[in-house]
């Protein structure tokens, strides 16, 4: 494909227009130069491209928001443009890739502004003009990094698969760790304080099977599976002081359907909390926690460290009773410097007034909101249609749908950016099977904008991925520790065993 | 791809089929099932379609992951004609040496199953039930082959003679179903 850039015009700087710069660039044997549009025809109507980018709210630090030309075409001309600048580019096929360096500088000088994209296709000699692709680029920042699982879309294949970390400003990827780093191992369950690389862990399963944690510049192994607990802990949230770690202790076992359009969904048939002390590497937990009547599952602290969020469902007869199991949102106090769990539930979201089930709260960075999924039953959003993603204002104590994020299909695995601006999650939406990455904007009072489809360097790119993203986290600095050395702790030994303290 | 379809879900099985249509030797066939992908009353008359769409079961039913009989018994109750279920079950019981279950299944399907040539591997299970159970009436109606007992009375010899040491009867009789049930480590799920 050639791309050919013919001029970028700057109009203004600082508010008045200060600057008109036309740059010659070399045309690989294009005669054409800038083509006649004036006599275009008109279509009145929006082109259609994919990914559609019309009405999102983007970051002015996000990659170039390439996309391809969905009919007949044998070349494009695009104009984008800013009451900043604008830029034209010729394409001799369908696809409208931007040069990444403009597109920076296009983009960090068009902050609070509406963006332009005005599409021309050509198939024979005539010119077609369409409306133009409007988007907003709000003035705040997304975090350099979003860090996910790829995996297979399916329910029980899970041979390949890798954590990698992608920048959000280019589309450079590298690998955190595979299964061609180590076989045979099932990875998941990645966390991070705060959106930082200083404290993380990540799960192993199967093949050299325990948890990675990565806390004070020591990268350790210990093995989660106490005499006072019935499983491994998983589905990890750090406490911001990066001293404790809270987790689930679940037995989930899959459920397939033998009829209707779901055709698998995951569920608890047990399932407890603990914490877990990373200096002392010992569990604690509390009745309220380690209820024998109830589920407890998917923790979350708040920002100041004082509330466990989590979920709870009374226990059933599984699988039968499966879709009587829902989940309610509930919260204790916390005292980190005691490591005490407070013996009051607050109940804030009741499932039986919901009439739904709550699942994955995560607490934005300011404290003020609760993003969460609400489904039909169950805790496990990913294989539910239903499943949409709502906030809750904890000051007004109400529960909002977010209906900008969401659609038809599942829409979970939800992660605040450290600014509490940007919002990445998972959904289902595009085929009903793979999983994506979105990303949206959520202003100061938990209002949503218009999501846009994690950005790719080829628009061809999701017609030919064959893995769903999974778990993607927002990650403010790059992860340093090499696939290597994270092999070499999982690999060297069965990892230290973590004790369980039964004074709490 | 093809279950996509039959099951209905279009929009996957589209993307599949554009990655095919790329390729060398699947190009027109992909191009030829896009050109109908979304059109369901001709999707309807490709004749895997037609064959397997009244196979895929109608009521509901909630299984585990390694509950695989469960899921061939609902494909079975659907349709007892299903011969590729019938004998996954079958093959299913064998490879985890419960002859039993094996055997149970056999009779329940017996009418199907004696329409053809029993399997030599089923023959070779049915011998090893019948050790347990020789005074049942059915066995004359089960055509056991007399080279089939045959070659069980000549294994059971050699078994005795060597003393069950498994290395002097794999050359003749390894690819018999008495050999797997004795010397094979059957994996657990």
């Amino acid at each position: 494909m050639r791309v050919y850039r013919h001029a970028l015009v700057m109009k203004r700087v600082n508010g008045t227009i200060a600057l008109s710069l036309v740059i010659a660039i070399s045309f690989f044997g294009c005669k054409e130069g800038k083509p006649d549009l004036s006599n275009a025809f008109e279509t009145g109507i929006l082109p259609k491209v994919f990914p559609e980018y019309d009405g999102v709210t983007v970051p002015w630090n996000i990659a170039p928001l390439n996309f391809k030309y969905l009919d007949s075409c044998r070349y494009l001309y695009v104009n984008v443009s800013s009451s900043y600048s604008e830029m034209d580019y010729f394409f001799d096929s369908n696809k409208v890739k931007f040069s990444e360096k403009d597109w920076t500088n296009f983009l960090s000088n068009s902050r609070e502004d509406s963006v332009f994209i005005t599409v021309y296709s050509r198939n024979g000699s005539k010119w077609t003009k369409h409306n133009p692709i409007r988007f907003y680029v709000s003035e705040h920042r997304i975090d350099k990094l979003l860090l996910y699982r790829r995996i297979m879309p399916g329910y029980q294949t899970w041979n390949t698969m890798g954590v990698y970390q992608r920048e959000l400003s280019s589309f450079k990827e590298k690998l955190i760790l595979d299964s061609e780093v180590m076989p045979g191992t099932c990875m998941n369950c990645h966390n991070f304080r705060d959106n930082k690389a200083d404290s993380w862990m990540l799960h192993l399963r199967e093949n050299y099977g325990g948890t990675i944690i990565f806390s004070d510049g020591d990268l350790k192994k210990i093995q989660t599976k106490t005499d006072h607990t019935f499983g491994s802990a998983g589905f990890p949230a750090w406490h911001p002081s990066g001293n404790y770690i809270a987790f689930s202790v679940n037995q989930v076992t899959q459920i397939f359907h033998a009829i209707g359009d779901v055709r698998a969904h995951a569920l608890d048939m047990k399932s407890d909390m603990v914490i877990y002390n990373v200096d002392r590497n010992e569990f604690f937990t509390s009745s309220v926690l380690s209820s024998p009547n109830a589920y407890e599952a998917f923790p979350c602290f708040s920002p100041d460290g004082e509330r466990l969020y989590f979920v709870s469902s009374p226990s059933g007869k599984l699988p039968e009773e499966q879709e009587e199991m829902k989940y309610s949102l509930c919260s204790v106090s916390f005292d980190e410097y005691k490591g005490i769990i407070g013996n009051d539930v607050d109940t804030i979201i009741s499932a039986r007034t919901l009439g739904k089930s709550v699942s994955l709260p995560r607490v934005s960075p300011d404290g003020k909101y609760i993003m969460l999924t609400t489904l039909d039953y169950g805790n496990f959003p990913a294989y539910n249609p239903e499943a949409d993603l709502y906030i809750y204002d904890l000051t007004k104590r109400e529960l909002v749908e977010l209906k900008a994020f969401n659609s038809d299909n599942v829409e979970s695995w939800h992660s605040w950016s450290s600014n509490g601006h940007w919002v990445v999650f998972s959904s289902r939406r595009r085929d009903g099977l793979f999983m994506d990455a979105w990303i949206g904007y959520v202003d100061e009072k938990g209002a949503p904008q218009k999501p846009f489809l994690l950005p790719q360097k080829d628009p061809d790119f999701y017609d030919s991925f064959l893995f769903s993203f999974n778990v993607p986290e927002f990650l403010n600095e790059p992860f340093e520790i090499s696939p290597y050395q994270i092999a070499n702790v999982a690999t060297k030994s069965k990892g230290q065993q973590a004790e369980f303290e039964n004074s709490h | 791809m093809q279950i996509n379809i039959i099951n209905g879900e279009y929009k996957v099985a589209e993307k599949y089929l554009r990655i095919l249509e790329t390729t060398l030797f699947h190009k027109k066939w992909a191009k030829r099932l896009l050109e109908v992908l979304y059109d369901e009353s001709r999707i309807a008359q490709i004749s895997w379609v037609k064959e397997k769409r009244p196979l895929v079961p109608s009521s509901e039913d909630l299984r585990r992951p390694n509950e695989h009989i469960k899921a061939l018994n609902l494909l079975l109750e659907e349709n007892p004609k299903n011969q590729k279920a019938l004998h996954y079950k079958l093959c299913y019981h064998l490879l985890s040496k419960d002859v039993e279950e094996f055997a149970y299944t056999f009779f329940e399907y017996r009418d199907i199953l004696l329409r053809g040539r029993i399997p030599r591997v089923y023959q070779e299970a049915l011998v090893v039930y019948y050790i347990n159970n020789p005074d049942l009436e059915i066995w004359s109606e089960i055509p056991v082959e007399p080279a089939t007992i045959s070659r069980f009375a000549d294994y059971n010899k050699q078994f005795e003679r060597y003393e069950g040491e498994g290395l002097k009867l794999k050359a003749k009789f390894e690819e018999t179903y008495w050999f797997y049930y004795h010397y094979a480590d059957a994996e657990e799920d």
